[in-house]
């Protein structure tokens, strides 16, 4: 296989866009990311596009606005880890030799309020709502590790305090703790401040191969993992781990294992926050800390900016916003602009290698649909 | 169910079947792995665990455990608010997701007993309820 770099990146702020089509602000991401990497746009041999909302041939419908037609285009479908799908397919095409300028854009327009389930998702037509699916991930943790209430909301406040550095951010203002623990419970643990807004969005990379790479001038970021996989069915009646970490914990050790490097070799990180609890989860099912620690990691300040290691100095999906399709390529454009030292604000000195994890899609029994884990060093 | 439930067109996810038995229990009908005994409700004819194609119906009683529950505030039309979701666990097997309905918040809790029952769970805009079934506190 060969190296991938990611050379260049583009995004429009997240917030609402009711009154335009993604036809309308999606290119901006795109032609972003073109102009950043340098390449001739006419260089790009295929894309990938990520979108749940996003109707037919959505990849198409923007493209066709730059003028760029012809190529295979692919449009994935993966929810809340469509972005890393994205990614990760764009990533074969040039790893195999088959692409050497790949276009990886997430991009969603999204309905305000709850995510409706699927028609056959069984559990949410008994209730089981998707902030509710959550909920019961983070009692069982309070239950079984301690994990606090307090430790829960801290993830919001931290999260929003990145946010509030961050231009791109759908809520660029911080919140207290007490704001985040009297806002209206959702699904009690979890309240309305410890769920993700409902944001649009697009995201853009431009990824290539070595060769390409080096008659660029940007610093390129080496994709150094790139693993997709989905859930399998657990059975936690039988002290098997719950479908949803124990799919974290397999594309995050396989991530490791491609790039030949250990959890405290990251530097930075961006992880599937739409919840609270989610971040939490994920620091554990990623090894960053102990099972069971996540809560500590939290309140230690070990994840802030200026901790040990910063997690989603975007603001996250709290407060940078959750487009589902964008989501995974948006992490991306953070971390590569985090190595190559053009964070302002927001930077994490010395950063050398991060990680960025979305996972996300119910399916019945088998917990979470997908997980992307991709690792980025330069 | 009711008559004008049995004649709706509406597409409904499959939920799991139960019958009442003699008694008047709820029983729910799960299916059993002939290979590696795996039990699944709702039911699978391949089996969830091994992929065996050899299973066959098994008949789910209460009471069942309750693991961990959450009350849900935010809710799609149709249901109350609050509603409360929890996993039960059966007989180490198993957990199933429920309703859990007549429950004060001092009665739910980690190890708690729970029984079942059928009841309503959801209002369909034109009136048509829809039912699943629920766990409920044990009655002394
Ligand atoms: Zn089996």
């Amino acid at each position: 296989m060969r190296e991938v770099f990611v050379v260049g990146s583009g995004m429009v702020p997240f917030g609402r866009y009711p009154n335009l089509l993604l036809e309308d602000f999606a290119g901006k991401a795109v032609l972003e990311a073109v102009a950043d990497s340098g390449v001739n746009r006419k260089q790009i041999d295929m894309a990938v596009f990520s979108s749940s909302n996003g109707g037919r041939v959505a990849g198409q419908r923007v493209l066709r606005e730059l003028s760029l037609t012809g190529m295979p285009i692919v449009n994935v479908e993966n929810a809340c880890a469509g972005g890393g799908t994205s990614l990760h397919v764009g990533w074969m095409a040039v790893a195999s030799g088959l692409h050497d300028v790949v276009l990886v854009v997430g991009m969603e327009k999204m309905e305000k309020g709850l995510i409706p389930p699927n028609p056959g998702e069984y559990e949410a037509f008994l209730g089981k709502t998707l902030p509710a699916k959550y909920a019961l991930r983070a009692s069982k943790h309070m239950q079984r590790y301690g994990l606090t209430k307090e430790q829960l909301a801290m993830v919001s406040v931290k999260n929003h305090r990145a946010g509030a550095l961050n231009p791109y951010a759908h809520y660029q203002e911080e919140v207290t703790l007490d704001q985040v623990l009297q806002s209206r419970p959702v699904a009690e643990p979890l309240t309305l401040l410890q769920c993700c807004p409902t944001t649009d969005g697009a995201a853009a990379l431009i990824i290539v191969s070595a060769e390409v790479a080096r008659q660029l001038e940007v610093k390129p970021v080496r994709i150094a993992a790139s693993i997709l996989k989905s859930g399998i069915y657990r059975n936690p009646a039988k002290g098997q781990s719950a479908s949803d970490d124990d799919l974290a914990e397999r594309a995050g050790a396989a991530a490791y294992e491609m790039a030949g490097m250990a959890p405290s070799d990251v530097n930075v990180a961006e992880v599937h926050d739409a919840f609270t609890i989610g971040e939490i989860l994920a620091y554990e099912n990623l090894g960053f800390c102990p099972r069971g620690e996540g809560g500590r990691l939290v309140e230690d300040g070990v994840t802030s900016l200026g901790g040990r290691l910063p997690v989603n100095p975007s603001g996250g999906r709290l407060s940078l916003g959750h487009p589902l399709g964008a989501t995974g390529v948006a992490q991306v454009v953070e971390l590569s602009r985090q190595l190559q030292g053009r964070s302002g604000a927001r930077q994490v000195a010395g950063a050398k290698t991060a990680l960025a994890h979305v996972q996300g899609g119910s399916t019945p029994g088998i917990g979470t649909g997908a997980a992307a884990v991709h690792i980025l060093t330069v | 169910m009711s008559e004008k439930a049995a004649s709706s067109t509406r597409i409904r996810p499959r939920i799991g079947r139960w019958e009442i038995d003699d008694q008047g229990e709820v029983v729910l009908l799960g299916t059993r792995c002939g290979e590696c005994g795996e039990v699944a409700f709702p039911e699978h004819q391949i089996c969830v665990n091994c992929g065996s194609e050899s299973t066959s119906e098994i008949r789910i009683k209460g009471p069942t455990t309750l693991r961990n529950y959450t009350i849900v505030h935010q809710l799609p039309p149709g249901f109350e608010s609050p509603w409360v979701v929890g996993y039960g666990e059966f007989d180490g097997q198993m957990v199933i997701l429920a309703p859990i309905v007549g429950a004060t918040r001092d009665e739910l809790h980690e190890g708690v007993a729970l029984g079942l029952c059928v009841g309503v769970t959801k209002v369909e805009d034109d009136g048509e309820e829809l039912h699943s079934y629920q766990f409920t506190p044990l009655k002394a």
